[in-house]
C-alpha cells in the first residue's frame, strides 16, 4: 500500500482554509464598516454589535446541531415569539421565576413534538417543522395578547452590564462553550456528528439514531425558548412578526443563514457551532454596515441573499476539488432532497 | 383497480369533499356559489405557484423563491401597466423566467444546494421589490382586473377556466411528456437518469425557469385581486406551496407523486380559509388546520408505504 | 473488418495507485472475451474508460479503426458501446417498460401525446426475444434481484450495441437464468458483437468465453485462448501465489470439546428464509453457500437484529436472546461486518471516528469521551489490522478498499465480540488484503470466538471454514465439514446442492 501525504494535506487544507476564509471574511468586513464609519472601530461599538448578536447567536446554537444532523428546524422563530410573548403575558413586568419555567417548558415541548415527529413517525424534518410552526403561529396569535413586559431580572441579564460589558454576551459564550464541549468532547456529540456523516453507517453500528435525533430537536426548541427569552428581556415588549409565512420566520431564516455562512453546510458532516459563530458575526455586522449606509430593510434582505449564495458557492468550489469518484453525498433536508 | 389504489389516488379529492360536504352541514353560507366562485379565485395564484413547485420537487429539488418573485411581479405590473399594458404583463413574465433560469443554472451547472440558492434568491427578490415600492401602491388597469375576475351569471369563468387548464397542462406535461417522464427519473436517481443519457442539467434548469415563469403568471393575477402590487404578499407562498404539494401525494425526496393530488390540496387550503371565515372562527386557525393536516396526511402516508428495505431510524 | 475495438497503451493513475498501466488489445468481431483478474487489476477501471466514466491518462482508443475520444455514456452509446455495470441502473419508481426506454419514452407518441400502450407493447417485445417472462407494468422497486439484473441487460441490449460489456452480471443470477443469458450471449457473439465479460466465478469463465485477458496490478499479463488453458493455470496467474499462502491453515476440532455457542431455531423471515436451524461452536469458522440472493445474507442481517423475523429463535450459550436491532445485537457481542462500506463508513470523518463508533460506551465517563484511552486503543487495533495511512486523523475516503475494510474490521473488534458475522468479508480487496483478512478471521476464531460468513467465491468456500451450510431458496439443503475433506468432490457436492441437483 502507498501512503500518499498529497492526501492528507488536501483534507487538512481544506478545513483549515474554509476557517481562514471566515476569519478574512470578518477581517474584511469590520475593515469595511470602519472605513464607512471610523466610530465603528471602537471597543465600544463592537462591543454593542456583540450584544445585538446574541440573541441570534443563541438560536443558531440549536440550529446548527439540527442541521448537523442532515435536518432543519423551521420552528426555531416560532418557538422564540412564542416564549418571548407567553413570557411577557404570564410575567407582566413582576420577578417571578414560574413564568420563565413554563416557557422553557413549552419550547422543551415544541421541541419533543418535532422530535418524536421525526425519530418516531418518521416524518422528515421540513414537513414536521413546518407543522409545528404553523401550529405556533396560529395558536399565538389568537391565545396570547402582546400585553405584559419583562421582569425586571430579566431586563437586568438581557442588558445590564457588568462594568462596560453586557451579561448578555457573557451568557452566549456560556451557552456557546457549553454547546462546543457538548459537541466535540461527549459520546452524544460524536453520535450526532456521526449520523449527520451517514446515518446508516451509525446505525448499523449499534448507534440510536432514533434518541439521539429527538434529543437534537429537543436541544434546539430549547435554545429556542431561551433567546426567546432574552428577546423578551432586550426588547422589554414583545414584537410578533410573521414576515415570510409563520411566526418569526424571519428569525428562522436568519439563524439558518448564519449557520450555511458559517460552513455548516447540509452535508451534516464538517462544521460545527464554532463555525456558526463567524455565520453570526458576519450576518449581523453586514446588517450593521447596511444601516450605516442608510440602507434599509430592502437591502439587507438583498445583501444576506447574495453573501449565502456567494459563500455557498465559494465552499462548493472547495469541495469539488476532491479526488476522483467524488459522488454528490449530500445530505438532505426531509429524506433525501438535495 | 382495487379499493387501496383508488385511495392512494384520489385521498385528497375524497378529503376535500368530506371538508365541503361538513362545511355545508355547518354552516348555511357554504352552499352559496359565491363562496364556491371565492375559493376558486383565490386558489388561482396557489394553484400557479404549486405547478412551478411541484415540478421542481418532483425533480429532487426545492424551490423557496417562488414567492419573492411573485410579489416583484406585482411590484413591477403595478409600475408598468400606467403606460402600457401589454408590456406591463410581459415584462414581469420575463423577469420570472430569467430569475427562474438563474437558480436553476445555479443549481444545476454549478451544483449549489437548492435551499441555499433559491434562499437567497428569495432576499434578493425581496428585497429589490422593497426597492422599487416599499407599501402596497402603484396602478393596475381596470380592464385588466374585469377581464379575470368578472363574473357573468355568478361564476367566475376566466378562473375556473384557469384552474382547469393548469390541472390539464400539469397532467399533460408530468404524465404525456418526455420531459414530464425524465422530470421524474432524474428526482428518482439523478446517476441513474444522467447514465441514460438523460441531460439533468438542461431539465433542471427548465424546470426551475418553468417555477419562476409560473410565480410571475401568480402574481399577474394576485395584483389584479389586490389591485395593486404589493412586495410583501409573497412571504406565505414558498412554504404553503410545498405543504399544498406535500399534502397532495409528491414524495418530499422526488420521483413519485402528480400534480392533481396538489390541485386538490390547494383547493382545501384556500377552502379552509374561506370556511374559517364564514363560520367566525379567527383566521389564524387556518395556520393551525393547516399545520395538524400537513402533519396528519404525511404520517398517513409514511404508515401505509411498506419497509422495502432497511431504515436507519 | 474483423477488428472492432482497439485499446493502445492506456493507462490511468489515482493518488496513490497505478490502476492501469499501458493496457494494449485488439478486440474482434464475434469474439467473448473475458476480463480476468483479482480485485484492484484494473478491470472495472478499464471497463469505466470504455464506457466514458473516466477518462485515460495516456493512451488512444480505436473503434471500428478510427480514433474515437469517449468523453461521456451518451458518447459511448453513440460509439456502440453498451454496459451492465455493477451499480443499479434502473429507476425504482418507474415500470420495467419506462425503464427500459429510459429517456427515450417521446418515442412512442399517438396523436403527439405519449402512448404507454405503444411504451408497454415494445417492452414487451424486447423481452420477449430475451425470453424473459417479467412483467413489465411492474415497477422496478418490485423486482427481485434477479430480475433487476435482467431488465439491466434488456435496457441495454434494444440499443444494439456491437460492444458489449458486462460487469459481474451473474452475481444475482440463478442457474438457469445464467444459462438463459449466456445462450443470449452465444447468439450475439455468433451475430458478429464482440462481448466483453467480467466475472470472477472462473467456471463461468470457462463455460462462455472464447479467449481471456488476465490483468493483474494494473498489467495485462496474458492473452489466452480459453481452450489452450486449464483452470490452475489461470488462477496462478491471476493470483500470482499459491493457495497454501493465501489462506491459513485449519485447526482441527476435537469433538468432544466442541461447545455451542451460537444457536439458531427455526429462523424464517418472510420471502427469504425458511425455518433455519443452526448451531455454531466456539472457535469456529462457519460458511454459509449456494447461489447468492438466497437468503444468505439476510440470514445475518435477522441475526443481526437488522430486518425483522417472523419466527425463531436464538440461544447464546444456551440462553435465549431477543434481538431486534443492533443496539441490542451489540450487547449480546455480536458483531456484523458487511461488505457494503458505503453503509458502514462515515466517510468524511477521519480513521479514528470511524474505529471508535461502535464502542463509545465503553471509553465514557458521565458522558464524556476518554479520549487518551480512545486514541491507545485506536493506536493498537490499527497497528495490530495493519492499516496502511498517514495518520489517524485522515479522512476515510482516502483510503484504499482493503483499508477501508480494515477499518470496519477494526471498529467492530473494539467491541470485544464474541460472534462475528461477515458478508463477503474480503469482497472488492486485492490478493495481499484478502489473504490478510483470511488470517485475521482463523487468528479470531482460534481465540475462541465465532464466525458465520457469507461465501460466495469457491475457493475461499474450500479453504476457510470448518464448516460449511448450502441455502438454497432460504432453506438449507445440506451441510458438509470441511476439514480433510476431498476439494475436488466437495466443490461438485457444493456446487450440486447449490443449484438443487440431487
Amino acid at each position: 500500500m502507498i501512503k500518499n501525504k498529497s492526501i492528507i494535506k488536501r483534507n487538512f487544507n481544506k478545513d483549515i482554509i474554509q476557517i481562514i476564509i471566515l476569519i478574512f471574511m470578518l477581517f474584511i468586513i469590520i475593515l469595511v464598516a470602519g472605513i464607512i464609519n471610523p466610530k465603528f472601530l471602537t471597543v465600544k461599538h463592537l462591543v454593542t454589535i456583540l450584544h445585538d448578536t446574541s440573541i441570534l447567536g443563541i438560536s443558531a446554537i440549536g440550529q446548527t446541531i439540527v442541521i448537523l444532523t442532515g435536518g432543519i428546524d423551521l420552528s426555531v422563530g416560532a418557538n422564540m415569539l412564542m416564549a418571548d410573548a407567553v413570557g411577557a403575558m404570564l410575567l407582566g413586568g413582576q420577578n417571578r421565576i414560574i413564568p420563565i419555567i413554563i416557557c422553557l417548558g413549552l419550547g422543551l415541548l415544541i421541541g419533543v413534538i418535532n422530535g418524536a415527529g421525526m425519530a418516531f413517525l418518521r416524518i422528515p424534518p421540513f414537513i414536521m417543522t413546518l407543522g409545528t410552526m404553523a401550529l405556533l403561529t396560529g395558536s399565538i396569535f389568537i391565545f396570547a395578547k402582546t400585553s405584559g413586559f419583562a421582569s425586571p431580572i430579566l431586563r437586568y441579564l438581557s442588558i445590564g452590564k457588568i462594568g462596560n460589558f453586557p451579561i448578555l454576551i457573557l451568557i452566549w459564550i456560556f451557552l456557546t462553550i457549553i454547546m462546543i464541549i457538548v459537541m466535540r468532547l461527549t459520546v452524544f456529540g460524536r453520535e450526532v456528528y456521526a449520523i449527520g456523516s451517514n446515518p446508516i453507517a451509525s446505525y448499523h453500528s449499534g448507534i440510536k439514531n432514533k434518541k439521539v435525533l429527538f434529543f437534537v430537536y429537543v436541544f434546539s426548541g430549547i435554545f429556542s425558548a431561551i433567546a426567546g427569552l432574552f428577546l423578551l428581556g432586550y426588547t422589554g415588549v414583545p414584537e410578533l412578526t410573521y414576515r415570510g409565512g409563520g411566526l418569526g420566520m424571519d428569525y428562522t431564516l436568519s439563524a439558518i443563514a448564519a449557520v450555511i455562512i458559517g460552513g455548516t453546510i447540509f452535508t451534516g458532516a464538517r462544521g460545527g457551532i464554532e463555525r456558526t459563530i463567524f455565520g453570526v458575526l458576519v450576518l449581523k455586522i453586514l446588517f450593521s454596515i447596511l444601516t450605516m449606509m442608510g440602507i434599509g430593510g430592502a437591502g439587507k434582505l438583498i445583501a444576506q441573499g447574495l453573501i449565502v449564495i456567494v459563500i455557498v458557492g465559494i465552499y462548493i468550489k472547495l469541495e469539488s476539488s476532491r479526488g476522483f469518484f467524488f459522488k454528490a453525498h449530500i445530505r438532505s433536508l426531509g429524506g433525501n432532497k438535495k | 383497480m382495487n379499493l387501496k389504489k383508488f385511495l392512494e389516488e384520489w385521498y385528497i379529492y375524497i378529503l376535500m369533499l368530506i371538508i365541503w360536504i361538513i362545511a355545508s352541514i355547518v354552516t348555511p353560507y357554504f352552499r352559496q356559489m359565491s363562496v364556491f366562485m371565492t375559493i376558486i379565485v383565490f386558489s388561482v395564484p396557489l394553484a400557479l405557484v404549486a405547478l412551478g413547485q411541484n415540478l421542481v420537487i418532483l425533480s429532487g429539488r426545492f424551490d423557496l423563491s417562488v414567492g419573492s418573485i411573485l410579489a416583484l411581479t406585482t411590484v413591477i405590473a403595478s409600475v408598468m401597466m400606467r403606460n402600457n399594458l401589454l408590456i406591463g404583463i410581459l415584462f414581469p413574465l420575463l423577469i420570472g423566467i430569467i430569475i427562474g433560469f438563474v437558480n436553476g443554472i445555479a443549481i444545476s451547472k454549478f451544483r449549489i444546494d437548492s435551499f441555499i440558492m433559491t434562499f437567497g434568491m428569495m432576499a434578493v427578490c425581496q428585497g429589490i421589490g422593497l426597492l422599487i415600492r416599499d407599501y402596497p401602491g402603484g396602478f393596475i388597469p381596470m380592464e385588466f382586473i374585469d377581464f379575470l375576475l368578472k363574473e357573468t351569471k355568478n361564476i367566475a369563468w376566466i378562473p375556473l377556466i384557469m384552474l382547469i387548464i393548469v390541472l390539464v397542462v400539469g397532467e399533460f406535461l408530468l404524465k404525456r411528456t418526455n420531459f414530464g417522464r425524465n422530470i421524474y427519473a432524474i428526482g428518482d436517481d439523478e446517476i441513474i437518469a444522467h447514465r441514460s443519457g438523460i441531460n439533468v442539467i438542461v431539465i433542471r434548469t427548465a424546470v426551475f425557469t418553468i417555477s419562476g415563469f409560473m410565480s410571475a403568471l401568480a402574481g399577474l393575477f394576485l395584483c389584479a385581486i389586490m389591485a395593486s402590487g404589493d412586495a410583501n404578499v409573497g412571504a406565505l407562498y414558498p412554504l404553503d406551496s410545498i405543504t399544498a404539494v406535500v399534502m397532495g401525494g409528491t414524495v418530499l425526496s422526488g420521483g413519485r407523486g402528480d400534480y392533481k393530488g396538489t390541485m386538490g390540496a390547494v383547493l382545501i387550503l384556500t377552502s379552509l380559509a374561506r370556511i374559517f371565515n364564514l363560520i367566525g372562527v379567527n383566521i389564524w386557525f387556518t395556520y393551525i388546520a393547516k399545520g395538524l393536516l400537513l402533519v396528519f396526511i404525511v404520517t398517513i402516508r409514511m404508515l401505509g408505504v411498506r419497509e422495502e428495505r432497511e431504515v436507519a431510524l | 473488418m474483423d477488428e472492432i475495438l482497439k485499446v493502445q497503451n492506456i493507462s490511468k493513475s489515482f493518488p496513490g495507485v497505478q490502476a492501469l498501466s499501458k493496457v494494449n488489445n485488439i478486440f474482434k468481431r464475434g469474439e467473448i472475451c473475458a476480463l480476468v483478474g483479482e480485485n484492484g487489476a484494473g478491470k472495472s477501471t478499464l471497463v469505466f474508460i470504455l464506457m466514458g466514466v473516466l477518462r485515460p491518462d495516456q493512451g488512444k482508443i480505436f473503434i471500428k479503426e478510427e480514433e474515437v475520444n469517449i468523453t461521456s455514456i451518451h458518447k459511448a452509446k453513440e460509439y456502440g458501446i453498451g454496459a451492465v455495470f455493477q451499480d443499479p441502473n434502473l429507476i425504482n419508481y418507474m415500470s420495467v417498460a419506462e425503464n427500459i426506454y429510459l429517456g427515450e419514452q417521446g418515442r412512442f407518441k399517438h396523436h403527439g401525446i405519449l402512448s404507454y400502450s405503444k411504451i408497454f407493447r415494445a417492452a414487451e417485445k424486447v423481452l420477449s426475444d430475451l425470453q424473459f417472462n417479467i412483467d413489465v407494468r411492474k415497477f422496478a422497486i418490485a423486482l427481485s434481484p434477479e430480475e433487476r439484473k435482467l431488465i439491466e441487460f434488456a435496457k441495454m441490449i434494444r440499443c444494439d450495441p456491437d460492444i458489449i460489456i458486462l460487469d459481474e452480471i451473474t452475481a444475482a443470477l440463478d442457474y438457469e437464468s445464467v444459462n438463459k443469458l449466456f445462450k443470449i450471449i452465444r447468439n450475439k457473439r455468433d451475430e458478429g458483437k464482440t462481448i466483453i465479460f467480467i466475472s470472477h466465478r472462473l467456471k463461468e469463465v470457462f463455460d462462455i468465453a472464447d479467449t481471456a485477458l488476465v490483468l493483474k496490478e494494473g498489467n495485462l499479463v496474458e492473452k489466452l485462448k480459453i481452450k489452450d488453458v486449464k483452470e490452475e493455470d489461470l488462477i496462478n496467474l491471476m493470483m500470482g501465489r499459491k493457495i497454501s499462502e493465501v489462506f491459513p491453515p485449519r485447526v482441527s476440532f476435537p469433538k468432544k470439546v466442541k461447545e455451542t455457542a451460537l444457536s439458531i431455531k427455526n429462523l424464517s423471515v418472510n420471502g427469504k428464509l425458511e425455518k433455519i436451524n443452526l448451531d455454531i461452536a466456539r472457535g469456529e469458522i462457519v460458511a454459509l453457500a449456494g447461489l447468492r440472493g438466497h437468503g444468505q445474507s439476510e440470514l445475518l442481517k435477522a441475526i443481526f437484529g437488522r430486518i425483522p423475523k417472523q419466527s425463531g429463535k436464538i440461544y447464546i450459550n444456551n440462553r435465549e436472546v431477543l434481538i431486534e436491532s443492533p443496539v441490542k445485537a451489540k450487547k449480546e457481542k455480536i458483531a456484523f461486518i458487511s461488505n457494503k462500506r458505503e453503509n458502514e463508513l462515515c466517510f468524511t470523518h477521519s480513521i479514528r471516528r470511524n474505529i471508535a463508533l461502535s464502542s463509545l460506551d465503553k471509553r465514557q465517563k458521565f458522558g464524556f469521551i476518554m479520549q487518551r484511552k480512545e486514541q491507545e486503543e485506536v493506536n493498537n487495533i490499527s497497528l495490530k489490522m495493519n492499516i496502511v495511512a498517514p495518520s489517524l486523523a485522515t479522512e476515510v475516503s482516502s483510503l484504499s478498499g482493503g483499508n477501508k475494510q480494515k477499518v470496519v474490521f477494526s471498529k467492530w473488534l473494539l467491541t470485544l465480540p464474541e460472534f462475528l458475522l461477515c458478508d463477503e468479508p474480503a469482497e472488492g480487496l486485492d490478493m495481499g488484503a484478502k489473504s490478510e483478512v483470511y488470517h485475521i478471521l482463523r487468528k479470531l476464531a482460534n481465540e475462541g470466538k465465532s464466525i458465520l460468513l457469507v461465501l460466495s467465491d469457491m475457493i475461499e468456500i474450500l479453504n476457510l471454514p470448518d464448516r460449511v451450510f448450502v441455502l438454497r431458496e432460504g432453506k438449507i439443503v445440506a451441510e458438509f465439514n470441511l476439514l480433510g475433506a476431498n476439494k475436488e468432490i466437495l466443490e461438485k457436492k457444493i456446487l450440486k446442492a447449490s443449484i438443487g441437483v440431487n
